[in-house]
This record gives structure tokens, sequence and C-alpha cells, in this order.
């Protein structure tokens, strides 16, 4: 199979997963009514209310778009932030965007509920990157290892304040809290849907737009200044934008990591590093690949698992992979 | 044209000047060469051209108009770097390192026309080297990056093409396929060609004008003759060399 192949096949997998991810639940509802139900959704035809239409409708549908949305923004930001640092070892999670979201949307939470955690979950995830790029810059050029390792510190010190959060919050709250830190859709509806819509969409936007930068801006700082990219202008963009899904996916869904880190790398093994077609490909594959994790965490046992832990079960094997292969094929100092 | 008038820097919080009042012309259809030891300044003069670094005294004239003036992608319509060697994180095609050299004539939030991939295509023509078009960068040879790098500044379509040690990793038929091919692409566009080199041989084959540079001055100016003579030399690298002329060519020979 070509590359040619391949590019619609990734491109219209969201719809496919998703459309199997609707007959599966832990509410058992045979196919011929799922099927009936949506169809009478769309050619707007009324079947009366019955309890199953509103589990499809209500719970699972919102569900299975808000995961595809969030996998779409953390797997968009991955390549970004991969491209613009130049290092195919980070993505939201790792360089602390993540933790820093998490934080913002912790204290909103916990203190002040009259801000909109959408907003905190920006603001902090957008400090918690300018400090690890701070911090790995301290030493001239970013480099690889010093980025991850700043991002490292970066997590620890915003999960850390989270922790400070979860200690002096009542009770009630915290059970909340918790929860929804280890990264889960089972509190997904139609207004997180709408709110993460917003969110995502203005930020993954211009990533989109300007993805093709992307391939120059990864040649390094002074080469892509030299072929007339305004590099702190383009960097602030992409890393504001990103910070903006990322934020707006972590209030959603909490912490999400490796799904920018994998997705990425799977897509550009398939059909190559240009970012023209990585950002498009990788943003549906991200999307079809949080489907698949989450449709996996609210079945494979009677639990409703975090899917955050699936992610995670499956990303960091990974991360240990691409270390290895990195040290074989020497990607960049 | 290339007007570099009074030029002088030095790094932040360093006390001695990189560069010290460099001043000369480059025009176009010539190839100018920048000779001198390691440290001299070649690498920074080529940085402040590029307006990469910020010189605090002195100035550089792109085709008339002061770098200060310009933004980073009009600089980059008018000036086109062939950088040192070095490898790139992710195994871009042999097209799509060369379709960057367009960026600085595609919109922020645009991607680049069918009129970007035909330049494009053309510069890889004129190298010839459009066989190559969907090899990965990072799986060629040193000899063959230069020249997709060549291509790529071409594809830039600026008047002004800067070389740095353009011969640098690459073997001995591959330096004089290299300038051969840049030397006669200058003179065809009437392009401004600029190149730091370290072989004199080299400088006195390919240059119509050489600037000796050391510590960050420059000796010498003028025709390649006249510039790279044995009391330069000697004055410069420290090296005792004799002249050898055979067949109305001249080679420069170390004593050792």
């Amino acid at each position: 199979m070509g590359r040619i192949a391949v590019v619609p096949v990734i491109l219209l997998s969201p719809l496919f997963v998703g459309g199997i991810a609707l007959f599966l639940g832990a509410y058992h509802v045979s196919s011929p009514l799922v099927a009936k139900i949506m169809l009478s959704k769309i050619l707007f035809m009324d079947i009366g209310d019955i309890p199953e239409k509103s589990i499809i409708l209500n719970i699972r549908l919102p569900r299975i778009i808000l995961s595809a949305l969030v996998g779409m923004a953390l797997s968009a930001s991955g390549v970004t932030l991969q491209g613009i640092f130049r290092n195919p070892l980070v993505d939201p999670f790792i360089l602390g965007l993540s933790a820093g979201a998490a934080f913002g949307c912790a204290i909103c939470v916990a203190f002040v509920p009259e801000v909109p955690i959408q907003i905190a979950a920006f603001a902090f995830s957008l400090i918690a990157t300018f400090i690890t790029y701070t911090i790995a810059r301290s030493q001239g050029e970013v480099s690889r290892l010093p980025l991850v390792l700043s991002g490292v510190v970066v997590s620890a010190f915003f999960t850390a304040l989270v922790s400070i959060v979860k200690f002096l919050v009542d009770p009630h709250k915290l059970v909340s809290i918790v929860y929804w830190l280890m990264g889960s859709f089972s509190l997904s509806d139609w207004h997180s849907v709408s709110v993460a819509a917003v969110g995502i969409t203005l930020g993954c936007l211009p990533l989109f737009l300007m993805r093709w930068r992307l391939n120059a801006m990864s040649m390094g700082e002074e080469e892509a200044r030299a072929l007339g990219v305004s590099v702190e202008r383009d960097r602030l963009i992409f890393i504001t934008a990103a910070a903006l899904a990322v934020g707006a996916a972590v209030s959603v869904s909490g912490i999400i990591g490796w799904v920018g880190l994998m997705v990425p790398h799977l897509v550009r093994m398939t059909v190559g590093p240009d970012h023209r077609r990585l950002m498009p490909l990788s943003m549906a594959a991200g999307a079809a690949f949080m489907i698949f994790a989450d449709t996996l965490a609210r079945n494979c046992t009677t639990f409703d698992i975090p899917v955050g832990i699936i992610t995670a079960i499956t990303g960091a094997p990974f991360f240990i992979y691409l270390m290895k292969k990195g040290a074989r094929e020497s990607w960049g100092r | 044209m290339i007007e570099v008038k009074g030029l002088s820097f030095s790094h932040k919080g360093e006390g001695n000047p990189v560069l010290k009042g460099v001043d000369f012309k480059a025009s176009p259809g010539e190839v100018t060469t920048i000779l001198g030891p390691n440290g001299s300044g070649k690498t920074t003069l080529f940085k402040c051209i590029l307006g990469i670094w910020r010189s605090e005294e002195g100035d550089v004239l792109l085709n008339g108009r002061s770098i200060r003036t310009l933004k980073r992608a009009e600089i980059a319509k008018g000036v086109a770097v062939v950088p040192q060697d070095h490898e790139p994180p992710f195994p871009y095609s042999v097209f799509d390192v060369i379709l960057m050299g367009r960026i600085a004539h595609v919109g922020l939030f645009a991607s680049p026309s069918q009129r970007d991939k035909e330049v494009a295509h053309k510069a890889m023509n004129t190298i010839g080297i459009e066989d190559m078009a969907e090899r990965p960068y990072t799986r060629i040879s040193g000899g063959e990056r230069q020249l997709v790098l060549i291509a790529r500044c071409l594809a830039q379509e600026a008047s002004v093409m800067l070389l740095d040690e353009p011969t640098a990793h690459l073997d001995f038929k591959n330096q004089i396929m290299v300038l051969t091919k840049v030397r006669s692409i200058a003179k065809e566009r009437g392009l401004t060609l600029m190149m730091t080199l370290h072989d004199p041989n080299l400088a006195l084959l390919y240059s119509d004008r050489v600037l000796l540079l050391n510590d960050g001055t420059l000796i010498a100016k003028g025709e390649p003759k006249e510039v790279i003579t044995k009391e330069n030399l000697m004055r410069v690298y420290g090296l005792e060399v004799e002249f050898i002329s055979q067949n109305g060519m001249e080679m420069i020979c170390p004593k050792v």
C-alpha cells in the first residue's frame, strides 16, 4: 500500500473508530437499535423517548466527540512542540504544559470558581512552557536533553503545587479534583464538548495554518532566521496556540499524557516528516487514537478506568523505545 | 550588492571585539572570497551581513539599503546563505529542504503555492539534482547536501549568496565540483557571491576579489594575486610559503 492510500485512511479513521465506539458501552444497547437511533437523529425522525436514545445521544456521542477533540489538541501540540524545539522526545505532557494547565484548573475549582477554568488552564500552561523554555535556554541553544529535563522539573513543580491545592481544599471538591487529574472522559456532556471545542479550535487553527513553517523552524534557530523566519514571533504564536489547545483539553479531561508524543511519531514513520502532511494526519490519528483508548477504558472492565492510565501504559515503553532509537541514529545533539 | 561600512562587532559582555572596522564592497557577477585563520571573524562577518547578529558600529547595505531597516523576510529575499554542514532532526526529503528556501516569499498563514514549487524544481534542475528530490536529506553525502543547500539558496531568489566554508567536509573532487558550479551560476545570473575558504589555492583559482581577515581586521583586499602574497600569508598564518608557477597556473606550497 503506497503513501497515497494511507492518507485518506488516516484522515477518515476518527469517523470509523468513532462509529464503532458508539456501539460499545457498559449499558448494552443492541446494534440495530444504535443504528436506528443515529439514523433517526440524522434524518430528524422521531422515534419517541426511549432510554437508549439518551444513552447514545447524550452520553456516548458527546464522550466520543470530546475524546476526539482532546486527542486532536494533544497531537497537534505534540507535533508543534517537537518541531519548534527540534526535539523528537517532547510533548505537552513532558514539557509541563499539562501540569501547568492542571494547576490552573485545580486552583479555579478549589478557590476561585468565578474564573472560567479554561482561562486559568491556558494561562498556567503558557507560564509552564515559558519556564521550561527559559531553564533549557540558559545554556545557549536549546538542546535535546536539557529541554526534557527542565520539562520534568517544571512538571514536578506544578504537580507539587497541585498537591498543595489538594491538601488545602475541602474534601468534597477533593474527590472531583483527584479523579479529574487522572485523566478521564467520564464526566463528558454536550456542555463540556462546546466549551472544549472553542478553545481547541482557536488553538489548533493557527497550528494547522502555520504548519509548513515548522519545517524551516526545525532546521534550527539561526538557519530559520537566515531563511527569513521571524523566529521569536513565530515561536510565540506556536507556543501560545499550543498552550490554548492543551489548556482547553486539560480543563475537560484532566492530564492525559503520552498521546502527543506517540501519535506524531507513528504518523511520521508512515508519511514522513513534512509538516504539511504530518499536522493534519496527526490531528486525525490523535482523535482516532483517543477514541480508541477511551473506548477501551470504558469497556475492558466493569469500571470506567481513567483513560490517562491506558495512554501511560502504552506511552512509557514507547518513550524508552524512542530514546534507544535516538541513541542509535543520533538525531540532533 | 553588499557594502560593509566600518563594521565592528563584539559579543555581549565581552570586551574584545570580533570585528574591527571592516570595510568592503562585494559586487554582482563577482566572487568575493574571505580568507583568514580560524577565529578571525569570517563566520561572524556573515552573521552580521545576514542581520542575525546586530553590529553596534558601522552598517551593512544590502542593495543600497541598510539591513537595520529591513525585516527578516526582506533580508532573506535579498541575501541567501549556505550554512556549514549540519543534520536536521527529521529526515526531510531533498525537495522539502529546497522548498524551505521559499518561506520568505510565503505568507504567515499560507502554504507554498504551485509557483513556489515550480521555483524549487527549477532550482533543482539548475544544480542538476532533480533525481534526488525524494531522497531523505539525512541519508545523502556531504557533497550532495552542499548541492541541495545551494539549490535552496537559488530557490530563495536572492541577489546575494553567502557560502560558509562550502568546501569543508568535501573530498577533493567535490570541492572542485561545488566551487565550479556556484561560480558559473553566479556569473550567469549576475549574483553577488561571497564565500569563506581555508585553502588559499582555491581562493586563487575561484575568486575575483579576496578579503584577508585576521583577528577581526581586514589586512588586505583586492585582486587575488595582490592579496594572496608570500608576505600576507606569513603575516596572517605565520607560515612560510613558496609560489610555484607552471603553465600559467600558480600554486601555493607551504614550506615544511
